[in-house]
């Protein structure tokens, strides 16, 4: 047999066995099922340490906590509390729990099952669990079978948001182990059952039969739309890397694709007419750029403003997310009555003047290194990485070095006090509030987070806001704090904003102690600079006290905010929240 | 006695169509890549104001990325990394496994045997599997390449070495060395080695091939250098990203280039087998 | 030869500049007190020689360790994925064997006609290729453009879903079940990465099975053999074929550790659940037992083979002893 006739051989065994129709013998289909596909992951399924979205997603869809979020809103909505009160001085939250509510091993929901479930996971409190976010409950109590008392070490008006969080939700203890991580062992109260996990391969869920949220007596109609599940069975599967999830969505072997498609394949898929797509408006995924202030050239303010104005957001979002994304002017992303956009645009001249004045020059180019991670984020990185080298140098004063670090390499490395001065990272918000966005690179985690900075003036607008409970004014609190840690060139307009706006708090509040704060940091921040020799002596004297541009905001995560179904899906609700509830979705 | 070894070669190099046609290719590959700089017709790391995605076309004849940087610029470019890399990881394990070899072969014995055992388990064992484990603990880019790459062929050259020594040192022209009282040194140096040259030669060209395919497999992987810097398996694994959409330029291009950079040097190796072996063609 | 190879694994990944407790706990706040309790638990904190015999004896015993990616026993992941490894392995050492021995032998018995020098190129050129683009290609064409093959996975997902496998060899849980519809479905999934893995590895199956046809068909007894007017097929197939396999026997132990470099990059285009995608995984989530096993796994398997390959060997080759 010559070659010739084997190869012909072998092509014509693919396209026989292209032909053939394959699932023939396997569609003995056992009531619907609903497949979603995505490239996420699963860590570890330990409610008290592990921390991304996958691994959260599954816990979501196999428990409650006492409050959740609305779907399609940000509005916070009991679920396993009927109701709740909220003491005079905001610390004690007392709770009136839903009574016939089981958990998916048979155990009784009741206040010592809730009770026992957070008291777990504060007390295990793991290295890579997001613990930490309700870290400030002093007091779990039983008033009595269905009522829970919990009580905060101060008040905080974001404490209701955080409950909405796996560390807070219930577990029963029957079934999760009490003294190690759960590692997978655990039942919650549904509205599905996880009943199988091959890691990097599925996870198979079964909805619960006795699910609360489905029977009359305990919820209303209203309540039964939001939580009692339409689909028995829901499988989701992983795929190794956007490209074979696209095709998989393509294909129709999965009934959903969901995160993280690549931009150009959203775009592709958006003209499919056999697709059907489902997108959120607005993200609270949001990427940016860090400085360790500590760290040379970077302790220098100018340096760091001059990089905020010589990113290209446009080009990011253009060549790399081909316009899917959207650039980002501000932590505080736009959905947030909060959010304005404080960062300045792109202007290569100031920068220039700037970096001048900082002693760089074309002779004497300032030579910098930005970390990032290949993979983390995804593919679309290193084009990210490339945009921004092209984007600096374009300066003529900056050369830019890329240095790319593992994922694990890079997070150990920035929280080092001397080691990344200049990286690429990411944010999503571990409960919805534009603290979250501001706090934990200015205030609550400056070391793990790689910024170390040690300015007090954040401190002031921290403490501040939290305490203020007036929205309106709460509101001017997070526009003047937005707008101090951008530090808009030219200095001179810039700080007259700012000047107004703290004032305007210190006449607003009704409460002493954020006045006084107001008043401090007026009295902290160097007004009155007119020059960028003035701003350059200035920023040197207070170079630990006064830290503007910690971290620059670049886009807006659209990309993960996508979903494309066969066209007869129905009930994918994409909202600010970046929850994905499976429960909601049916077929036709 | 090198003077007449290059005519021998030379006068069969006549006859040698495939190493003739092995050379051009290599040499116009290392010819381009060196001037680069002077005929690439674009940037190939700085984005330029085009179109991205573009398929081929007059002005961009192999089409452009995502980011609208010339493909043919970046091809240009991506040899650098791969021939530098399988370069100079191939004339590192030359130069131990020669030495190992040698040694090995003409002392015999117990250094032999163990030096033997240790190489035949790194050769038995999956080369890139090997050299991936030494870039776990050294970590991706450049010379931790070169040094899993020149690790992974060291026995190659071990066993090829080591086999010619244990039959030249039989031979009459060594043994007659030896009776003239020359040191073990002088006879490895002055004697055995150059007569192993041929065989190592044919080696040295089927390995830089192979090197430059395991580098481009552990660029693929994303064990390379960071991006944007040009670099052909790590182009191939970009373009993956856009294979669904149906842009072939990315993966077919940089994927043409490592194929005739390899063919090359698999001719030159090819060519020079058949030298050593004139029975076999 | 097991513990060579052993040794080297071992003084490769301990030399592992940074602290593997730190990479593997990589999250927001790691104290001190944490980093110190789980070097004690993996033993990192004693002397290298005493981790080196320890590594050793937990080998002996079937302790791998336990993967804290995947929570489960590493030996456990191995197992769970190396049917698909090897499933994959078969099938393209099937088609190396085929492309390659054909090619080679034809080349030989055309030795120096256009027919051999073309050959001779092809082999030379699927050398040359890097598997992945092969794989790539493919799917592009395969996949992409005629849409008649699966992009990539062992099975479509819902199928997966509900599939238990038996042996783990898909293949050969399809016939066992009798279920036929399943099997053009796992040999549709199956057929682009054996190809692509079979066909790179053919090129060199083909050099060493033309090298030691042409060297076989100058022995004195095939042209004894053709003196004596024995047919020109019967004397290559019957006489020299039998002879030109016993260097290409020896070289399968060989070809198999080249077949999984080569599985590693296939695994990975095509998205195939299988060992060489594990130890990637394990790399890039810094799971240290999980890298460690798998290597070591490697390792047992290669010898494991040369093992049989000898015995093999010595069956054709009466003049081998063991």
């Amino acid at each position: 047999m010559s070659l010739r006739v084997r190869l012909i051989g072998v092509a014509v065994l693919a396209l026989i066995l292209g032909l053939l129709p394959s699932t023939g013998a396997l569609t003995q289909t056992q009531g619907q099922v609903l497949t979603i596909g995505t490239t996420d992951r699963i860590t570890e399924l330990s409610p008290a340490n592990s921390y991304d979205y996958w691994t959260w997603h599954v816990f979501r869809q196999t428990t409650n906590g006492l409050v959740t979020i609305k779907p399609g809103t940000s509005e916070v909505i009991p679920a396993l509390a009927k109701s709740w009160d909220i003491s005079a001085d905001g610390t004690v939250y007392t709770f009136k729990l839903r009574q016939g509510v089981t958990f998916t091993d048979g155990t009784a929901f009741n206040c010592a099952a809730m009770k026992w479930s957070i008291d777990r996971n504060l007390k295990l409190n793991g290295p890579k669990g997001g613990v930490y976010l309700i870290s400030m409950i002093k007091e779990t109590k039983c008033l009595d079978d269905y009522t829970l008392q919990i009580t905060i070490k101060s008040p905080d008006t974001t404490f209701i948001k955080r409950l909405d969080n796996p560390p807070a939700w219930a577990y029963s203890p029957k079934s999760t182990p009490a003294d190690t991580f759960a590692k997978g062992k655990w039942a919650g109260t549904g509205p599905y059952e996880m009943i199988e996990y091959k890691p990097e391969e599925r996870v198979v869920y079964q909805a619960y039969d006795k699910y609360w949220g489905c029977n009359d007596s305990i919820v209303t109609a209203a309540e039964k739309a939001i939580f009692c599940p339409r689909i028995k069975k829901v499988i989701e599967v992983f795929y190794a890397n956007a490209a074979a999830l696209a095709a998989a969505t393509q294909s129709g072997e999965v009934d959903i694709g969901f995160r993280t498609f690549n931009p150009d394949d959203i775009i592709s898929m958006e003209k499919n007419p056999n697709l059907k797509e489902f997108k959120a408006s607005s993200s609270v995924a949001i990427r940016y750029l860090v400085f360790n202030v500590t760290m040379a050239p970077f302790n220098n303010p100018l340096v760091r403003e001059a990089i905020a104005l010589s990113v290209d957001r446009s080009a990011i979002v253009s060549k790399v997310f081909a316009g899917i994304n959207k650039p980002l002017y501000t932590m505080v992303p736009p959905g947030f009555a909060e959010s304005e956009n404080v960062f300045p645009a792109r202007d290569l001249a100031t920068a220039r003047e700037l970096l001048k004045q900082a002693g760089y020059t074309k002779d004497h180019p300032l030579e910098i290194t930005l970390s990032f991670t290949p993979k983390h984020y995804g593919s679309t990185e290193s084009d990210v990485a490339a945009v921004m080298k092209t984007s600096l140098e374009e300066t003529g004063v900056i050369k830019l070095n890329l240095e790319s670090l593992e994922w694990g390499t890079m997070t150990s490395r920035m929280s080092k006090a001397d080691e990344l001065p200049f990286f690429l990272l990411g944010w999503y918000p571990d409960f919805l509030d534009p603290d979250n966005f501001l706090a934990p690179w200015l205030t609550e985690s400056t070391k793990s987070l790689g910024s170390f900075t040690t300015d007090t003036v954040n401190v002031k607008f921290q403490n501040m806001e939290r305490t203020e409970t007036d929205p309106t004014v709460r509101a001017l609190i997070f526009a003047a704090w937005q707008g101090y840690m951008a530090a808009d060139w030219p200095w001179e307009s810039f700080s007259a904003i700012l000047k107004a706006k703290l004032e305007a708090i210190a006449n607003m509040t009704k409460l002493p102690a954020v006045k006084g704060l107001a008043e401090e940091a007026i009295n902290q921040i160097p007004w009155g600079i007119s020059s960028l020799t003035d701003r350059l002596a200035k920023a040197k004297e207070l170079q630990d006290t006064v830290q503007p541009v910690v971290v620059i905001p670049l886009w807006q995560n659209m990309v993960q905010m996508y979903a494309f179904t066969k066209p007869n899906i129905t009930g994918v609700v994409l909202d600010v929240t970046t929850y994905f509830r499976d429960w909601l979705i049916d077929m036709k | 006695m090198l003077s007449k070894w290059l005519l021998g070669q030379l006068h069969l190099l006549g006859k040698q169509h495939l190493l003739i046609v092995g050379l051009i290719i290599v040499g116009f590959v290392v010819l381009t890549t060196v001037l680069a700089p002077f005929i690439a017709p674009y940037d190939p790391v700085n984005y330029q104001n085009g179109g991205r995605l573009t398929p081929p076309s007059l002005k961009h004849p192999m089409g452009t990325d995502q980011l609208g940087r010339d493909v043919l610029s970046r091809i240009i470019y991506g040899g650098n990394i791969p021939l530098k890399v399988a370069g100079i990881a191939a004339l590192i394990a030359l130069v131990t496994g020669m030495i190992i070899g040698l040694l090995s072969g003409y002392r015999a014995g117990i250094l032999d045997r163990a030096l033997s055992l240790v190489m035949d388990a790194m050769y038995s064992f999956p080369g890139l599997i090997l050299a991936i484990a030494i870039l776990a603990t050294m970590g991706a880019g450049i010379f931790g390449m070169i040094f899993a790459i020149s690790f992974v062929y060291i026995p190659t050259y071990f066993r090829v070495v080591r086999g010619q020594v244990l039959q030249l040192r039989e031979q009459e022209f060594v043994e007659a060395a030896r009776a003239e009282g020359a040191s073990g040194f002088r006879i490895l140096l002055r004697h055995i080695a150059p007569n192993t040259i041929n065989s190592v030669m044919a080696v040295l060209s089927f390995n830089i091939a192979d090197a430059i395919l395991t580098e481009a497999g552990l660029s693929f992987l994303g064990f390379g250098l960071p991006p944007p810097a040009p670099d052909w398996g790590f182009d191939i694994s970009n373009g993956q990203r856009f294979l669904l959409a149906g842009d072939w330029w990315l993966i077919t291009f940089p994927g043409i280039a490592i194929i005739l950079l390899c063919l090359g040097f698999g001719m030159i190796g090819e060519g020079i087998s058949d030298m050593i072996n004139p029975r076999r063609r | 030869m097991l513990f060579i190879l052993l040794t080297l694994v071992f003084l490769i990944l301990r030399v592992m500049p940074g602290n593997p407790c730190l990479s593997m706990l990589g999250g927001r706040n790691v104290p001190q007190t944490v980093i110190v309790r789980c070097e004690q638990k993996y033993g990192l904190n004693k002397p290298l020689y005493v981790q080196y015999v320890e590594y050793l004896v937990n080998i002996a015993r079937g302790n791998f360790g336990t993967s804290y990616r995947t929570g489960n026993p590493v030996l456990h992941d191995i197992f769970d994925r190396f049917p698909a490894t090897f499933e994959l392995a078969i099938f393209s050492m099937f088609f190396a064997i085929l492309i390659g021995m054909s090619t080679g032998i034809f080349a030989a018995t055309h030795s120096d006609r256009p027919a051999d020098h073309s050959l001779r190129i092809f082999n030379i050129v699927s050398f040359a290729m890097p598997i992945f683009w092969v794989g790539l290609m493919a799917q592009l064409i395969f996949a992409v453009d005629l849409k008649v093959l699966p992009v990539g996975g062992r099975l479509e997902p819902i199928t997966a879903a509900y599939f238990h496998s038996i042996t783990g060899f898909y293949v050969l849980d399809s016939i066992l079940e009798g279920n036929w519809g399943l099997l053009v479905q796992v040999l549709k999934h199956l057929l682009l990465p054996s190809l692509t893995l079979g066909l790179v590895q053919s090129g060199f199956l083909g050099r060493i099975g033309r090298a030691s046809m042409l060297e076989v068909l100058d022995k004195d007894y095939v042209t004894t053999a053709r003196s004596k007017g024995l047919r020109r097929k019967t004397v290559i197939y019957k006489h020299a074929l039998k002879n030109a396999l016993i260097p290409i026997v020896t070289i399968t132990g060989l070809q198999f550790a080249l077949l999984l470099s080569g599985a590693i990059l296939t695994e990975t285009t095509f998205s195939w659940p299988g060992l060489a995608r594990y130890l990637l995984q394990s790399i890039n989530a810094r799971d240290f037992y999980a890298l460690q096993g798998t290597i070591v796994f490697f390792g047992i398997f290669i010898s494991t083979v040369n093992l049989v390959v000898d015995i093999i060997y010595s069956f054709i080759d009466p003049r081998v002893k063991y």
